[in-house]
């Protein structure tokens, strides 16, 4: 499909084989995506291909199958470069996902230049895998953490409070690029200039936005970018770390092991040049041969339609979710990426999934990895509704009868 | 599966108007589930020995978790028998559950006084 034309949302839709089938009897409605997303036959056929063809070890084989191996993986990492516009293929490091991608910087990074009194700045909306790692490394260095305050419920960074926050104490600012509550997009460009006009380092959690709009770390301007393959159409398991050369040199290995290394003896051994230094062991093969399908598939459609696509969702859902009564929805109003939180009036989160799905509807419920967050906003848990390309208008409508529905079930007897 | 086994009506009562609310330690807000079991709870066991509370503990997280739905209730359960429709849904199984460890907890931690 030429990337000028307008994608047939219809037709994309059969690429998916797990959309068609029904759940308790009721056609699904896959609105988890925020979560994981679904895989199209073409990266379902990538993984099975590799298996049933060239499945062998990389790097060190010398027969045939090897070598297929080998290049395919390394052929995927040149292409998740050219995805992300990275300078270099060593810039790319092979990871389990953003969350492994965020305790390698931390460990290997953070080990090497936090020390007490320096500060790390996160964001009040920061996903757990982008907190925790960075509290265990403050424990180890002496160094503290602090927030980014969001404004509440329309989810915002408080532009104000981080130009204060911005001292000559803070080493590194991470954030995520897009929230995977508020659906928030955040102007990464612009927070990735302002800190590095300061000579802050800067980490970019870009796993709710990979797969849904385009993703230039040169243009973004940051150091360390992570993500994962399974949110936009590539298998669990594998994930990205993208590090600017000349800090991913300076980084100490963080897992020892084979590959990682030049030689070794009994004593002391010698790192392997990158990318090959952060990646000890047999890596995850099939995923990043899998993986460079999807960014395939995902360059067919074009992601600045995808971002189109999703907005378009999101707004609907949001006009639609505010015609229930009391409804209580979070995020800006407008420019957010695809998905919705919101809280039912007098039905916990919990209750609206569980009768969501008996309805064939997948809905997220609970603090969604973002439990200061939830604090913050004065609400124990919410539901969650986020969208693909493969979603459809029609079955935003079909999700509000079924939550109309839901709170008339639960107000009976009342 | 019949999602009124779930929500049965003394369960939407005791989530909208849970008894004892506040009196808990640790009285806080969950789902239908968890807020009507711990509901009940508090009336089964405000005021009671200690026994009472452990054997009715007991006889609760048989009736959720034992691997063979038991052929009869336990009589002392009294209302908290309608929790047994949350074995059909085993994603739920631990709402209901939740208040009850924490007063597994309560009763560990008091075992000295």
């Amino acid at each position: 499909m030429p990337a000028s034309s307008q994608p047939d949302w219809s037709v994309i839709r059969q690429d998916f084989p797990i959309l068609h089938q029904e759940v308790h009897g009721k056609p699904l409605i896959y609105f988890d995506n925020a979560a994981t997303s679904q895989k199209p036959r073409a990266v379902l056929d990538a993984l099975m291909h590799y298996y049933e063809r060239d499945n062998a070890n990389v790097h060190r084989g010398i027969h045939e199958l090897s070598m297929r191996a080998t290049n395919g993986y390394e052929g995927a990492r040149e292409r998740t470069a050219n995805f992300i516009n990275a300078g270099k293929s060593c810039e790319i490091i092979f990871t389990r996902g953003t969350t492994e991608s965020i305790n390698l910087v931390a460990n290997t990074w953070g080990m090497a230049n936090l020390k007490e009194g320096d500060i790390i700045l996160l964001t009040e909306m920061e996903h757990h895998s982008n907190i925790v790692p960075w509290q265990l490394i403050a424990k180890r260095t002496g160094a503290k953490l602090a927030y980014v305050p969001v404004t509440g419920d329309e989810g915002q960074l408080d532009f104000e409070a981080l130009d204060k926050l911005f001292t000559p104490q803070v080493k590194l600012f991470a954030f995520t690029q897009a929230s995977n509550t508020l659906g928030t997009v955040n102007p990464a460009k612009e927070l990735c200039a302002k800190a590095r006009a300061l000579g802050i380092t800067t980490l970019v959690d870009a796993a709710q936005s990979i797969g849904h709009m385009p993703v230039d770390v040169q243009d973004i301007g940051c150091d360390f970018l992570v993500f994962s393959g399974h949110k936009m159409c590539g298998p669990t398991g594998i994930g990205v770390l993208w590090g600017r050369e000349e800090l991913l040199e300076k980084m100490p290995p963080w897992q020892g092991g084979g590959d990682m290394i030049s030689s070794v003896d009994f004593f002391e051994s010698r790192w392997n040049t990158l990318p090959h230094k952060f990646e000890a062991g047999t890596p995850d093969i099939s995923g990043p041969i899998a993986l460079h399908t999807a960014m395939d598939y995902l360059d067919a459609i074009g992601r600045d339609k995808i971002f189109a696509h999703d907005q378009e969702l999101a707004a609907y859902a949001y006009q639609r979710l505010k015609e229930i009564p009391h409804l209580r929805a979070f995020g800006p109003h407008s420019g957010r990426s695809g998905l919705v939180s919101f809280v039912l009036p007098e039905v916990h989160a919990h209750d609206v999934v569980t009768l969501a799905d008996h309805r064939g509807l997948a809905l997220r419920g609970g603090h969604h990895c973002n439990q200061p967050l939830m604090r913050k906003l004065n609400v124990n848990s919410t539901a969650r509704a986020s969208f693909y390309f493969y979603n459809t208008m029609d079955e935003i409508d079909r999700m509000i009868v079924i939550l109309l529905e839901i709170q008339q079930y639960f107000s009976r007897g009342s | 599966m019949d999602l009124d086994e779930l929500y049965k009506e003394v369960v939407l009562d005791h989530c909208r108007r849970p008894r004892n609310f506040g009196e808990m330690p640790d009285a806080g807000n969950g789902c239908s589930l968890c807020m009507a079991s711990a509901s009940m709870m508090t009336q089964k066991i405000k005021n009671k020995p200690r026994a009472n509370a452990e054997s009715l503990w007991t006889s609760l997280h048989d009736m959720l978790t034992a691997r063979e739905e038991p052929k009869d209730l336990d009589d002392k359960l009294g209302d908290l028998q309608v929790l047994v429709g949350v074995r059909k849904f085993p994603m739920r199984v631990k709402c209901a559950t939740l208040p009850w460890q924490a007063l597994k907890q309560a009763l560990e931690e008091n075992k000295s006084a």
